[in-house]
């Protein structure tokens, strides 16, 4: 018995060191990349260490003062957007699970398929849609192009973990005294919080990586965000692999703090769910 | 939410809710389709005024060299004019489907299109570009050289004025050739393939040359200097003549340097010109043939490994001397409602002065043959780069306009196919372009 | 007040109903005022004869349907888009399953881990494939490079049909895997230990604890997956395109690639709209049929 556990504590380290070279090396590689000089980047057989190590690319980046521009838009956009639609989408995950009306399967249905619809034709009537409200090359508008991305993300993903909580739990609940509001606050949310973390983190990245859309609607860094200033490095005649490489390095460094933050929140989440059992 | 409960409260909001988005959508659903069908009317009138404190709005790629070049120089265009200049950028990957986007709803947002030269039949059939003639003299015209304005034409009428015309050229490295006893860059096909061969020195992974072969835009480009040599071509007038033996002996010569000589880099089937350009100022290609673009870059210490050891010369003939011709320029939008002040900036953009500091600056062919003239005089430039722009003007005017059907960008695109079905050899020249014959011939029928 | 309300309310059927148009209605109506007109617009536009985004005015009811269907590049890319869709969730699903249940088991260092496993959820399809892009480029790249130094002969990423569709197929996974982990971790952690504890008293082993615990009562979590995933993969875009652009000769051409080349090369709007449609009907099906088999009879 001892044996086998301790096995399975390697191959466990195993499955862990391997995934993590995996999920590392591309990063790890960017991340030269941006040290190295212009000659070195394209060498063949490829150069590991750099030699020398420049900052160039970063001081270049910073200069241009773009990147600010671009992260400022990315921030807000996806921050507001996360906000809104978690406010929104939550409660109506847990109506979707737990509280059927006559259509609401169908409506579940529809705003579900809506997320199987390819956005590249899309693009054009958001387009048109935002210019008639004036609203093209603002923050504003990729809000609320992302607002239907993240619903139905968000919407699909809880439905299913609202569903799965025990009707009994809720049962006792009612006799406690506590209405569809008091079960949804004290009990559902909080026994679904590992999902609503993840729920959340994902809602954050649909719009922090959204690229078509914001292509199309925004005109100038009033509003672009970072993925449109990174594809700009890649140019008619030459693609700026340094420049690109030091703004993807930069550009995860507030979505690696926002993950920490939110699987605390999850995990948090987890312990209160556990005691309320 | 919170206060939800109170049943006939929530009816009404509800029922509110429910009128104000139907009414919104049915608004929008309206208003939109309204708006994209006389947007171009409405605009086309407002055509008049001065230019005192205007501000025009240029489409432009991200980051382009040319158009940093542009935007550095544009205050000097503000102080001459008092129109300021705003820059609306692109990624350059995205700017034909932004720029189609912004022209087809008509919004007069954007007033100049740089514009690429596979987009200005297309755009100038949709109407989305301003005729120019009227706006030009004859001595307007005269300034440039012929090739140039053949480039920006579409039926007769000028739709842009360019900045740039280009054709690729061959790039050599001079220390290479010396050492395998070469004296002259190849002159001919047969030169060409047999110097690549000599050149190829695989234990060094040096390369006679490379062959592009990406399912993309920019191979297709050399693909079609590679038909027109051979004597062939895509369109004859309206017809289709892209299954044509020339075309095949094409590919044919393509095949044997990638596949029988092996003197192009295996991969090479997969790379475009940004390959292309790494392989040759990491010293690992022997000749490539390239955009006039990469001279400066080759020539500078801190990118490239063969700065000063390379030269340039027009492109080998096969049959025919001859390669397609390429403009980037500046085209006025027809929903623009600052067409004269566009103008002026188009005027500016172009004029002697500009593209004598062009061609400087980017060691380039050059459009204005008084700018041409200028360069050769500089005591600035040194012989190998007057030498170089004198091989790369000379190249252009040898050039053929080879867009001049409007579905150009779909006919690239279906090339880009057979280029890269033949190269890995998934298909045979003869099979390939009998497909592409059916599909070009549908998609110019359309 | 409204809690006491509620309470009531709770008891019978009318206020149950009540309530979940409630707490549903808010999210109904953001959707509606954001997405209708858009595909309204998209309906639209794929039964008319279009030029560019404007519709010429004849209506020309599923012409541009049976066009695409009628297509050999639509097909081609269709058959492309299913291998990619099945191999890429199948793999995606194993790497998932395994990292999630070492996770689970909260070793030291785990949480870590988790939050390690997140990072390629960070970087925007559009970069990644750029990244991608440059690690497996020919001569310079350097997965090419560390392969050779192990003695392997690297394939021609780029230039060879299984090369590029493995090329996507690497960086795709490497895209989506974090989701899967992610999903399959909130659902295990939510899992009673009590199930798991009686099990193991009753001697089972590991291998029969995942097949007759964890797995069935996964399961929803693994329908939500499959749907979510499916629908992605089903319209991956940024990737392939900028890795690939569906090359060597079409062999990576995907719905997605299809669309934007045909509305944006093509300018064919109309066929691109209608093509979106076909593959939005198409991960419906599809999607239901998962529904059916996964989802239990009384939940449906």
């Amino acid at each position: 018995m001892m044996k086998s556990f301790k096995l399975s504590n390697i191959l466990s380290y195993f499955i862990l060191i391997a995934m993590s070279a995996f999920v590392i090396f591309p990063f790890l590689w960017t991340f030269l990349t941006s040290i190295k000089t212009e000659i070195q980047m394209f060498s063949v057989p490829p150069v590991w260490i750099p030699d020398p190590v420049t900052t160039q690319h970063y001081s270049d980046i910073i200069d241009e003062g773009q990147f600010q521009a671009f992260m400022k838009n990315s921030l807000t956009v996806s921050g507001v957007s996360t906000l809104i639609s978690m406010l929104v989408s939550i409660p109506a995950a847990y109506g979707f699970a737990k509280y059927r009306y006559k259509f609401s399967g169908l409506l579940f249905a529809t705003v579900v398929a809506i997320r199987m619809f390819p956005p590249i034709v899309m693009g054009v009537p958001f387009f048109l849609m935002m210019r008639q409200l004036g609203l093209i090359d603002t923050n504003l508008a990729l809000i609320i192009t992302y607002l239907p991305l993240q619903l139905t993300l968000i919407i699909w993903i809880l439905e299913g973990f609202f569903r799965q909580i025990p009707n009994e739990i809720e049962e006792a609940a009612e006799i406690d005294g506590l209405g569809t509001f008091g079960k949804f606050l004290k009990i559902a949310v909080p026994l679904s919080m590992p999902a609503i973390g993840v729920a959340s983190i994902f809602s954050f990245l649909a719009a922090w990586n959204e690229f078509m859309f914001a292509l199309t609607l925004t005109r100038t860094d009033a509003s672009q965000t970072m993925p449109i200033g990174i594809a700009g490095y890649v140019t008619t005649f030459q693609t700026f692999w340094g420049k690109m490489s030091a703004t993807g390095i930069l550009y995860i460094i507030p979505v690696i703090i926002f993950t920490i933050f939110a699987q605390k929140g999850m995990i948090k989440g987890l312990t209160a769910g556990a005691t309320k059992e | 939410m919170k206060k939800a409960g109170n049943h006939v409260k929530n009816f009404w909001r509800k029922f509110g809710l429910t009128m104000a988005v139907s009414a919104l959508a049915v608004g929008l659903i309206s208003g939109c389709s309204g708006a994209s069908s006389n947007g171009n009317n409405e605009s086309a009138s407002s055509n008049a005024g001065g230019n005192e404190e205007k501000t025009i709005t240029i489409g432009v790629e991200t980051g382009g060299p040319y158009t940093e070049f542009y935007k550095n120089l544009a205050p000097e265009f503000t102080e001459q004019t008092g129109i300021s200049v705003q820059f609306l950028d692109v990624p350059h990957d995205n700017m034909h489907e932004r720029f189609i986007t912004e022209a087809a709803s008509g919004t007069g947002a954007i007033d100049i299109f740089q514009t690429d030269q596979p987009w200005i039949s297309e755009f100038a059939e949709m109407g989305f570009l301003e005729p120019l003639n009227d706006r030009l003299t004859d001595e307007d015209i005269a300034q440039f050289v012929p090739a140039a304005l053949e480039a920006v034409s579409y039926n007769d009428q000028i739709f842009g004025l360019p900045y740039l015309v280009h054709t690729p050229v061959l790039y050599y490295r001079t220390d290479l050739f010396e050492k395998a006893g070469l004296t002259e860059p190849p002159a001919t096909w047969d030169e060409f393939r047999e110097y690549a061969k000599q050149l190829t020195d695989e234990a060094g992974g040096v390369y006679g040359t490379i062959v592009e072969g990406k399912q993309s835009g920019e191979p297709v480009t050399h693909l079609m200097d590679r038909f027109l040599q051979a004597g062939g071509g895509v369109l004859d007038g309206d017809k289709v003549v892209v299954d044509s033996p020339a075309n095949v002996e094409a590919f044919k010569f393509m095949l044997g340097i990638q596949h029988e000589d092996k003197s192009s880099p295996a991969g090479a089937v997969g790379y475009d010109n940004a390959d292309v350009h790494n392989m040759f100022m990491q010293g690992k290609a022997a000749m490539v043939i390239n955009w006039p673009y990469m001279y400066t870059l080759a020539n500078d210490p801190g990118q490239s490994k063969v700065a000063g050891q390379f030269a340039v010369a027009p492109q080998p003939a096969g049959a025919e001397h001859a390669s397609a011709v390429w403009s980037w320029g500046f085209g006025i939008s027809s929903s623009s409602k600052n067409k004269d002040a566009a103008m002026e900036f188009l005027e500016w953009a172009t004029s002697t002065d500009m593209m004598e500091k062009f061609g400087k600056h980017f060691i380039n062919p050059v459009v204005k043959t008084a700018a041409v003239e200028a360069l050769n005089s500089d005591a600035e430039l040194s012989d190998a780069d007057k030498q170089a722009i004198a091989t790369m003007s000379e190249a252009v005017e040898y050039g053929k306009n080879v867009t001049t059907t409007p579905v150009f960008p779909a006919i690239q695109n279906r090339l880009a196919l057979s280029l890269s079905k033949i190269m890995t050899q998934q298909s045979t020249p003869e099979e390939e372009l009998k497909a592409a014959q059916k599909d070009i011939e549908s998609i110019v029928s359309q | 007040m409204a809690v006491s309300v509620m309470k009531k309310a709770g008891r019978n059927k009318r206020s149950r109903r009540t309530a979940g148009i409630l707490l549903t209605l808010p999210a109904l109506i953001v959707m509606a005022a954001t997405v209708l007109y858009p595909i309204l617009w998209s309906l639209k536009i794929s039964v008319f004869e279009s030029k560019g985004m404007m519709t010429s005015g004849s209506f020309v009811g599923l012409e541009n349907y049976i066009n695409v269907l009628q297509s050999s590049q639509f097909q081609s890319a269709l058959w492309n888009t299913l291998g990619f869709v099945s191999v890429t969730i199948i793999v995606e699903l194993i790497i998932g399953f395994a990292v999630a249940l070492v996770l689970n088991r909260s070793l030291p260092g785990t949480k870590f881990f988790r939050v390690l496993f997140t990072l390629p959820l960070m970087i925007a399809p559009v970069v990644s494939g750029l990244q991608w892009r440059w690690l497996f480029a020919d001569q310079y790249g350097v997965i090419n490079s560390v392969l050779s130094m192990i003695g392997i002969d690297g394939p021609l990423w780029m230039g060879s049909v299984w090369g590029a569709r493995t090329a996507v197929l690497i960086a795709n996974v490497w895209l989506a895997t974090p989701f899967v982990i992610l999903i399959l971790l909130a659902a295990m952690s939510s899992l009673s230990e009590d199930l798991y504890e009686a099990a193991r008293l009753d001697g089972a082993n590991a291998v029969q604890i995942f097949t007759n615990i964890t797995l069935p009562l996964l399961k929803p979590a693994i329908l939500m997956i499959l749907v979510v995933r499916l629908s992605d993969a089903f319209r991956v875009f940024d990737i392939v395109y900028i890795l690939t652009q569906g090359g060597p000769g079409g062999s990576t051409e995907v719905l997605s690639t299809y669309i934007y080349k045909s509305t944006f090369t093509g300018l064919n709007f109309g066929q691109g709209s209608a093509a979106s449609f076909l593959v939005m009907i198409m991960i419906m099906i599809i999607s239901f049929g998962l529904f059916r088999l996964l989802r239990p009879k009384e939940d449906r």
